[in-house]
């Protein structure tokens, strides 16, 4: 839960968003969206497949989306990154995908 | 998760976009949810209108109550999701397969709401409509009631598909979603004719449910219908950028709204620590 307390990156005052720090907050949001239960012993990387790996939900997705804006706010524009693929590409998504486009919004 | 109450009842609401016009989605039966819109086409709609998707009672993220799945309750729970959400302005309403049901329900009892109807592979409920749906609601009990379907999911149906097929099973075995449906009145096309919104339905030629349509386009003046060769049931998984080039074609020649509000993101939700 480390990057999920009032002293993580992006807050006021402290440091920008690393990938690091982003990987290990959509890996907390993942596990609050599936449960940590079915998370246990499944480790979240980069080249982890949301839809293969994890077996998320499609609903579970949507639900991870909104997480991810309440957790990053209005910079992350999820719906307009989805507005641009098609149903394959979002069906292979991976979470290094959705890690690159969080923190090209944070950064740009 | 965000959720208002509409009708009495919690509802799964994805408020993507603010603006005019609004459009709003509606899932299909049984296995479907708001996700099915949301992979295909509501994010790229959500560029151009307002988009509100919601989970139909029972289903998703929405509680499942024992009862209240009438045609008619289930156009009222649409109807509350607008009302919570303050969108007071007539919406389009788009409906996949028995969404179009919900949708066309809400054009003949609250035209005032109701700006325009997009269905695709809409179930119409005309006479004969009934029995089309007992016989795949049936199917569906068949196999999720047959032991050795049960142990095939256990072995291998991973948790996705039988976390899908327990909450098919739920709403089967739990609520009085197949007597309702099956008692509800059938549409006359003496009904259908008074619709006066615009309508636009998009079947595809190899459907089990072509035969709707032509009912459709024949007893509604307003309707637009394309029939989209060697397309089943499942356009809209299987064709979504062809369904989205249609949709937005027609919904760019629609009259502009009195009052038009620009097309901005919807702001985010408070957090809420319900969980799905």
């Amino acid at each position: 839960m480390a990057a999920h307390t009032d002293t993580a990156p992006g807050q006021a005052g402290e440091a920008a968003w690393t990938q690091d720090a982003i990987l290990a907050a959509v890996a907390t949001l993942v596990g609050e969206v599936i449960g940590e239960d079915y998370l246990e012993g499944i480790p979240i990387t980069m080249a982890t497949s949301f839809a293969d790996d994890i077996e998320m939900e499609s609903i579970e997705f949507v639900a991870l989306a909104e997480r991810v804006r309440e957790r990053f706010g209005d910079k992350v524009d999820f719906i307009g990154w989805l507005a641009e693929m098609e149903l394959d590409e979002i069906m292979g998504l991976t979470v290094g995908q959705l890690v690159g486009m969080i923190l090209a919004c944070l950064t740009s | 998760m965000s959720e208002v109450t509409a009708n009495g009842v919690r509802i799964h609401v994805q408020h993507l976009s603010t603006g005019s016009p609004t459009v709003v989605f509606i899932h299909g039966l049984m296995m479907d949810n708001l996700s099915s819109w949301y992979y295909t086409m509501a994010p790229a709609m959500a560029q151009r209108a307002g988009v509100c998707l919601y989970d139909l009672r029972g289903h998703g993220l929405s509680e499942c109550p024992p009862t209240g799945y009438s045609v008619e309750n289930q156009a009222k729970d649409l109807i509350g999701v607008l009302d919570a959400l303050g969108l007071t302005e007539p919406a389009y309403l788009i409906g996949n397969s028995f969404g179009g049901i919900v949708a066309l329900e809400c054009a003949l009892a609250h035209p005032d709401r109701v700006a325009g109807l997009i269905l695709v592979e809409a179930h119409i409920a005309v006479a004969g409509w009934r029995d089309k749906m007992a016989g795949g609601l049936e199917l569906a009990g068949m196999v999720l009631e047959n032991d050795e379907a049960q142990i095939w999911l256990d072995r291998v149906g991973g948790r996705k598909l039988k976390r899908m097929a327990r909450r098919s099973e739920v709403l089967l075995d739990r609520t009085t979603m197949v007597d309702e449906l099956l008692a509800s009145p059938s549409l006359t096309d003496e009904q259908l004719a008074s619709i006066t919104c615009p309508v636009l339905a998009i079947y595809g030629d190899r459907s089990d449910v072509i035969g709707w349509a032509r009912d459709l386009a024949k007893a509604l003046p307003t309707c637009e219908l394309h029939v989209l060769p060697n397309q089943s049931h499942s356009v809209m998984m299987d064709s979504p950028a062809q369904l989205r080039d249609i949709v937005f074609t027609w919904l760019d020649r629609q009259p502009a709204p009195t009052h038009r509000e620009p097309v901005r993101p919807a702001p985010a939700p408070a957090h809420s620590e319900q969980r799905g």
